[in-house]
């Protein structure tokens, strides 16, 4: 079995870290119970070990936060691991579907986020129509904007002007 | 032979050049010039080369000659077509693959090139063509107009073997051939047809998945235009009776090249269907296979297909077709305005017999576009209104247009696309009243004449209203002012003087008809989106519409925004009421969105007992509480949002919308319409919209909203997974608990 100390910088939450330094211990043997998701490993202490935070171990395939490393007798450092399951599993993970809520990519959409920040003011914008038939405000004396409405008869009432006409008999 | 006048025109390094000069030929005929050419063609070799030059010919109708080299005929309907590329069928190969040709020819007459094709059969054609004659079909389609004969719409494919040809019929009779007037496509049917390499292949039935939009396409022949983008005419040629009409000009067995994978091509071809070859006899029976047998595509160009005993009424080639290339090819030479009938007999006999065949004609918008609506044409072929020649359906060239309907069901009803006001015939103005229109001095010398001093005056008034047994006065039921000159838009031009009763007042006004126009335009507007994202709508921003005289009118921006608001009004010239429609419209379709009545016309009150009451109605109103305006606004907008938000999946899209109610302000009391002369006069909108508080990590952080499936290896920066499936990733149970617990609260790629 074989372990393999990186330093690792990125963001616990990315899933394609990457891993510098690489420091390979070989010949690792399992001597007491542990755990293939938080194992702890003791190796003979090194110059530099302290500033390993990440590992791969072989045996468990799988890589691990250096959560702590504690300081043993006998020249001996315990290296306390925790399982990165997004760097373990990138590959596998890479080729998911799933439905993506959230991205940094591209802007707001449609959809209602309610996390974006906006002010409790408004702007307001006001904008007139273009067009229309008024002409109230320019009208003039000799505009057509009455409407005179006359009872009786209508197109084919006929009248008599005044004057001139003998007027029928109303009986 | 008939002598033959020819003009050459050399046209230059390209195609084009030749179809534009073949285009202007066109339009100058369908402008009325007379057409005494026919336009052969000319034809290069493979699609680089330059096109060469046009024959122009003049021809003698009666030059019927039986020669070696092809007949002339008087061209009367002429059309076009180009071919960028182009495989012959049939042939292997033929043209090396390739041909580049313009053609253009059409004739009311068959044209046939071979001297083994007897004169008889052209006039059987015509005889037969005269039997069918359905002149309540003609100009249904617009540009699409034949004098006779047989059209093919050849659809080509991509699968670079295969080509399907619908063939549209309408028939056609006429007792005088010279005399009868352009007839038009009536599809009774469509057929397909195959052109393939061998007959066995061609014995299948043709599985086609998907007839390929883009290899066709059909144009007006009027205006006829040269797109430079693709070429897209459509040929109308004549009926190649079986014998090689070849519109190369050339005789034998030149085959006209079927561009496969050529743009926008359209054959309407007019030729006919025989069943007797002169070569083979088994043309009957096999689908069109090679040039020696088959249906007339593409204007002929089967070399040494000809035909000895024209019979128009033969058997029809029919290989089978899938429902769905069926319902394809019919979607598709629906959306060209081309009426149908989907029942297609087998027995070819009845081909042209109409009688009993339910047809559909589609039904163009206002815009002139098919808009997937069909009118069933009765057994008589009466049209309804809607199938008037000017509601012919044009093809707008855009196959994602929404008028372009890929399917149809003539028994699905299909949504409107266009609601608009429309104008009575008959209105309550001046069936047992007077309406005048006059300006202000009118106004002036009414009143002075109504209360003038002149005690002749007021007794010549008073006998004249004998009749009536009524008070002068109440002889005018109202005066009224309104906003907007109603002269101009009611077109009023009857020019009178006012009357009242028996009396003519000799005061100079324009009378209001019945069928004047009351319907006056408020304005429009286009609302483009500020944001163009979530932020565009409730309850972020929020809109108000001010219509002069009608008031506020909260808006849903899902309804209007990224639209066209325009508002009109329709006036009740006699009451002075008005109804405001507020209409929205995208992309061709408009329908009215709200409605709302008020009054427009301000009464002039002319008795004291108008006056009193008048105010008494105003403040008996005074205290009410317009309730709807602002109920509409609350119930529609809260619910609308949460309804929105309420039915995303993931946690992150909660009902934050539901949360926040826009303040409505409700409208209470009663005003005149006076009043309104004071305020605004153009519509406005008032817009409401948010502050972002501006992050340059927001993303980085936080990410944007979205909803999408992805591939999570695709995706770049930070991100947020849902609804993941982790069942290919080998792991234990804590690790794929944690596997989801790091994708939904966010990972980096």
């Amino acid at each position: 079995m074989f372990m393999t100390l990186y330093k690792a910088a990125d963001d616990k939450r990315r899933i394609n870290k990457t891993l510098l330094n690489g420091y390979s211990l070989n010949d690792i043997e399992i001597k007491r119970d542990t755990n293939i998701l938080n194992p702890s490993i003791i190796i003979k202490y090194f110059s530099g070990v302290m500033t390993y935070n990440y590992c791969f171990i072989s045996i468990f395939d799988r890589y691990y936060y250096i959560t702590n490393i504690n300081v043993l007798s006998g020249g001996r450092v315990e290296l306390v691991c925790e399982v990165d399951v997004l760097k373990t599993y990138e590959t596998s993970i890479k080729a998911l579907s799933a439905i993506l809520v959230r991205g940094s990519v591209g802007a707001p959409t449609m959809i209602i986020d309610n996390r974006l920040p906006i002010k409790q003011t408004k702007n307001v914008k006001t904008y007139e129509f273009s067009g229309g038939d008024f002409n109230i405000d320019i009208a003039t004396k000799l505009s057509n904007n009455f409407v005179l409405n006359i009872m009786g008869g209508g197109a084919s009432n006929s009248t008599k002007s005044f004057g001139g006409e003998t007027e029928k008999e109303v009986v | 032979m008939s002598e033959v006048n020819r003009s050459v025109y050399p046209l230059g390094q390209t195609g084009l050049e030749g179809l534009q000069i073949c285009a202007n030929k066109l339009n100058a005929y369908l402008d009325g010039e007379p057409w005494e050419q026919s336009i052969a063609i000319s034809q290069s070799m493979n699609p680089n080369a330059p096109f060469n030059n046009v024959d122009f010919l003049t021809v003698d109708y009666n030059g019927l000659s039986v020669m070696h080299e092809h007949t002339q005929r008087d061209v009367q309907k002429i059309a076009l077509t180009y071919i960028s590329t182009g495989v012959s069928f049939g042939r292997n190969q033929y043209y090396n693959g390739s041909v580049d040709s313009v053609f253009i020819g059409a004739t009311n007459e068959l044209y046939y090139s071979y001297a083994t094709l007897r004169k008889t059969a052209r006039t059987q054609f015509v005889q037969n063509c005269q039997a069918r004659y359905r002149p309540d079909l003609y100009d249904l389609i617009t540009g699409i107009k034949y004098d006779s004969m047989l059209g093919v719409l050849c659809v080509g494919f991509n699968n670079g073997s295969e080509y399907c040809s619908l063939k549209y019929y309408y028939d056609h009779k006429d007792a005088e051939l010279a005399n009868k007037t352009p007839a038009c496509i009536f599809m009774l049917g469509f057929y397909g047809n195959t052109e393939v390499s061998n007959v066995r292949r061609a014995l299948a039935p043709i599985d086609l998945t998907e007839l390929h939009f883009q290899y066709w396409m059909l144009r007006s022949l009027n205006p006829v235009t040269i797109d430079t983008t693709f070429a897209d005419f459509y040929n109308a040629f004549p009926p190649s009776v079986g014998a090689s009409l070849n519109p190369l000009g050339v005789p034998n067995n030149h085959q006209l090249a079927v561009p496969i994978n050529a743009p926008s091509l359209i054959f309407p071809v007019v030729g006919c269907i025989n069943g007797t070859v002169g070569k083979s006899q088994t043309w009957n029976t096999t689908p069109a296979r090679n040039s020696s047998q088959g249906s007339i595509m593409y204007g002929g160009g089967y070399g040494d297909m000809y035909t000895v005993d024209l019979d128009f009424t033969d058997r029809i080639i029919r290989p089978i077709l899938t429902q769905k290339a069926f319902d394809s090819a019919l979607s598709i030479a629906a959306t060209y305005g081309i009426p149908f009938t989907t029942e297609f007999p087998n027995d070819a006999h009845n081909l042209f017999n109409t009688d009993g065949l339910i047809t559909y004609a589609p039904i163009a918008n206002a815009g002139g576009y098919f808009d997937g609506r069909f009118e069933t044409l009765t057994e008589s072929g009466e049209l309804s209104s809607e199938l008037s020649p000017e509601n012919k359906a044009l093809w707008n060239g855009d196959e994602n247009s929404p008028y372009n309907k890929r399917t149809y069901d003539p028994n699905i009803p299909i949504p409107t696309d266009n609601i608009d006001l429309t104008q009575p015939a008959l209105t309550a103005i001046d069936a047992f009243n007077r309406t005048y229109i006059i300006d202000g001095n009118s106004v002036d010398d009414l009143g002075a004449l109504l209360w003038s001093g002149d005690q002749s005056f007021l007794d010549s008034v008073l006998k004249s209203f004998e009749l009536y047994g009524e008070k002068p006065i109440n002889g005018i039921i109202n005066l009224m002012l309104f906003p907007f000159d109603v002269r101009e838009k009611t077109g009023a031009t009857g020019n009178e003087t006012i009357k009242i009763g028996r009396y003519d007042t000799q005061i100079a006004a324009y009378r209001l008809p019945t069928n004047a126009s009351a319907i006056y335009d408020f304005g429009s507007f286009k609302w483009e989106r500020e944001f163009d994202n979530f932020l565009d709508f409730e309850p972020f921003t929020t809109a108000e519409l001010y219509v002069p005289f009608f008031g506020m009118f909260p808006l849903q921006n899902s309804h209007f925004i990224g639209k066209t608001i325009d508002i009109k009004v329709a006036v009740d010239f006699i009451t002075g009421a008005a109804t405001c429609i507020i209409y929205v419209s995208d992309k061709g379709i408009r329908h009215p969105v709200i409605y709302k009545n008020a009054t427009l016309g301000i009464q002039i009150p002319i008795t004291g007992e108008d006056v009193s009451g008048r105010v008494n109605t105003i403040l008996n109103n005074a205290m009410g509480v317009v309730p709807d305006v602002a109920d509409i606004a609350k119930s529609a907008i809260s619910k609308d949002i949460g309804g929105l938000a309420k039915s995303a999946i993931s946690a992150e899209i909660h009902a934050f919308g539901a949360d926040a109610v826009p303040t409505m302000y409700q409208t209470a009391g009663a005003s005149t319409p006076e009043c309104s002369l004071y305020l605004p006069k153009k519509p406005y909108i008032i817009l409401y919209t948010p502050e972002i508080i501006e992050s340059d990590i927001y993303n980085n952080c936080i990410g944007y909203a979205t909803f999408e499936d992805v591939t999570i290896g695709n995706c770049q920066g930070f991100c947020k997974f849902d609804n993941i499936d982790l069942s290919n990733i080998i792991a234990t149970d804590t690790e794929k608990a944690q596997i989801l617990s790091a994708l939904a609260g966010g990972v980096y790629l």
